[in-house]
């Protein structure tokens, strides 16, 4: 195998992760290749193994940022709400955005496993962390997520579970169905109920309006009547036509106020159909990806059964989709507001692609001579 | 060398690294085989990572026409350096204390 053969693997391997991260996988390594030179292109690719192997590790990788950015979003989310109810307090914007959560995580996973990544007897640290991560996570967030794992888990068993339903489906038609046809039925009846009750309304709203003004005109026509008399008349037909001009307002508010909230239920029950499946990227299949983790010196992969993180890894995303009407508002807000604040409290600021970071900067940065090559002495 | 990295820890060490300046990837990756023995693989996830928690940034720079991406510490990773650095003094002073002389305490 060649580099071109071995990057256009690498690169077939991540078909489906985001754009972004291929482009960026392939650069990465394709520059790799590059800086190691012709001479070494066969002891780098036999360095690097398999390409599989290479695009496994970064779709794990890549699986785990998800859960965290999602563990932060559903954080963040509440500790907006948290803060929105009481004064905000002086205190730094790192507690609340909470740069403390990162390190906390990673010496949770570090406890979690007991051991960190760290493993004496190298096998399955990784696995073992982050099955144990996966314990934790789920038993933290048991409560909102229970309902949403329960009816909407997602696991490999996905097609079996089709032809289960199917199956199910036509054994149980002959009851089935009828009772099905009933609820439809009913559904459409109470639908059609309430659009009656709304337009009768309207219409005794109308015909109060119109019999109010009658009366009105007609008080001035009516020979033979008292003054008081007309007046009265003049006023009967005034507050007719204003009780239904009132009737009729409250009715149309009701009826637009009722077709807000259940347009809002169909969007609230299809947005969290799409965050259970925005946040299934593909990585998340099994099928191809995850297979064969081979020991590795550096104790970053382990040779374990690695589906049943996968399978994990997609109950997971499935459960707190369920919970999204509590989050899908707050966030985007969140995520907004905090990135400029934190931009403005800790004064982060893109340092410009220092032309002279060459010159100032020690070390690594001068070790090198114009021609890049690495000057082994300069260290 | 029984002993294998962690991921906390290599983070703490490209960290450590790119204090001492701008780099990129290839470099990095020497660097680093010359004080623990990891894969050429290794450091991709690792900066990637690191890069999406805001400790580094990236940036490119034309060189000999091909194009160089480097990677340089953000504020957010010096004071991230500054803890690790604390985490591995004590670290290595929990460790030393049992592996030279580990006592088991009734």
């Amino acid at each position: 195998m060649n580099r071109k053969e071995w990057l256009k693997k690498l690169q077939m391997e991540l078909y489906r992760m985001p754009r972004n991260e291929i482009d960026d996988a392939v650069a990465y390594y394709s520059e790799y290749f590059e800086e190691a030179g012709p001479e070494r292109e066969d002891e780098i690719i036999r360095e690097l193994g398999d390409p599989s192997k290479v695009a496994a590790q970064i779709k794990a990788d890549y699986a785990v940022r998800q859960l965290d950015d999602m563990e932060r979003e559903e954080a963040r989310g509440e500790r907006r709400r948290f803060w929105n109810r009481r004064d905000r307090s002086n205190e730094s914007w790192q507690e609340r955005v909470g740069n403390a959560d990162y390190s906390q995580r990673q010496d949770g996973w570090q406890d979690a496993s007991g051991q960190g990544y760290q493993n004496a007897g190298g096998q399955g640290a990784y696995q073992n962390a982050y099955q144990s991560r996966q314990d934790g996570y789920r038993d933290g967030y048991n409560n909102g997520y229970n309902d949403g794992r329960q009816g909407g888990g997602r696991s490999r068993g996905r097609v079996g579970m089709i032809i289960a339903a199917i199956i199910g489906g036509i054994l149980a038609a002959p009851i089935a169905l009828p009772v099905a046809v009933v609820l439809i039925g009913l559904a459409i009846g109470a639908i059609v109920v309430v659009g009656a009750i709304i337009v009768s309304l309207i219409a005794v709203a109308i015909g109060g309006i119109i019999g109010g003004i009658a009366l009105l005109v007609s008080a001035f026509f009516t020979a033979g009547t008292t003054v008081a008399g007309m007046m009265v008349i003049i006023g009967a037909g005034l507050a007719l036509a204003g009780f239904s001009i009132l009737l009729g307002f409250l009715v149309v508010k009701a009826a637009a106020a009722l077709t807000r909230a259940i347009a809002r239920g169909i969007s609230n029950r299809r947005a969290r159909k799409q965050m259970a499946g925005g946040y299934n990227p593909g990585a998340y299949q099994s099928e191809g990806g995850y297979q064969n983790y081979s020991a590795q010196q550096d104790g970053f992969t382990q040779s374990t059964d690695s589906d049943g993180f996968a399978q994990t890894a997609e109950t997971e995303n499935a459960a707190p989709a369920a919970d999204a009407e509590d989050w899908t508002e707050a966030p985007k807000e969140a995520a907004d507001t905090f990135t400029a604040e934190e931009a403005a409290a800790a004064d982060i600021e893109q340092p410009e692609a220092p032309a002279d970071s060459e010159s100032e900067a020690p070390g690594l940065g001068d070790s090198m001579n114009t021609d890049g090559e690495v000057n082994e002495d300069a260290r | 060398m029984n002993f294998q990295i962690g991921s906390a820890l290599l983070d703490a060490c490209v960290l450590s690294l790119l204090m001492q300046g701008d780099t990129y990837g290839y470099v990095l990756t020497q660097e680093m085989k010359k004080a623990v023995d990891i894969s050429e693989s290794t450091l991709y996830p690792v900066l990637r990572r690191l890069q999406k928690g805001g400790f580094l940034m990236t940036y490119d720079k034309p060189f000999q026409g091909r194009n160089r991406r480097y990677y340089a510490i953000t504020p957010q990773g010096r004071v991230k350096y500054q803890e690790y650095r604390q985490d591995w003094e004590t670290y290595k002073t929990q460790l030393d204390s049992i592996i030279n002389g580990g006592e088991i305490h009734e």
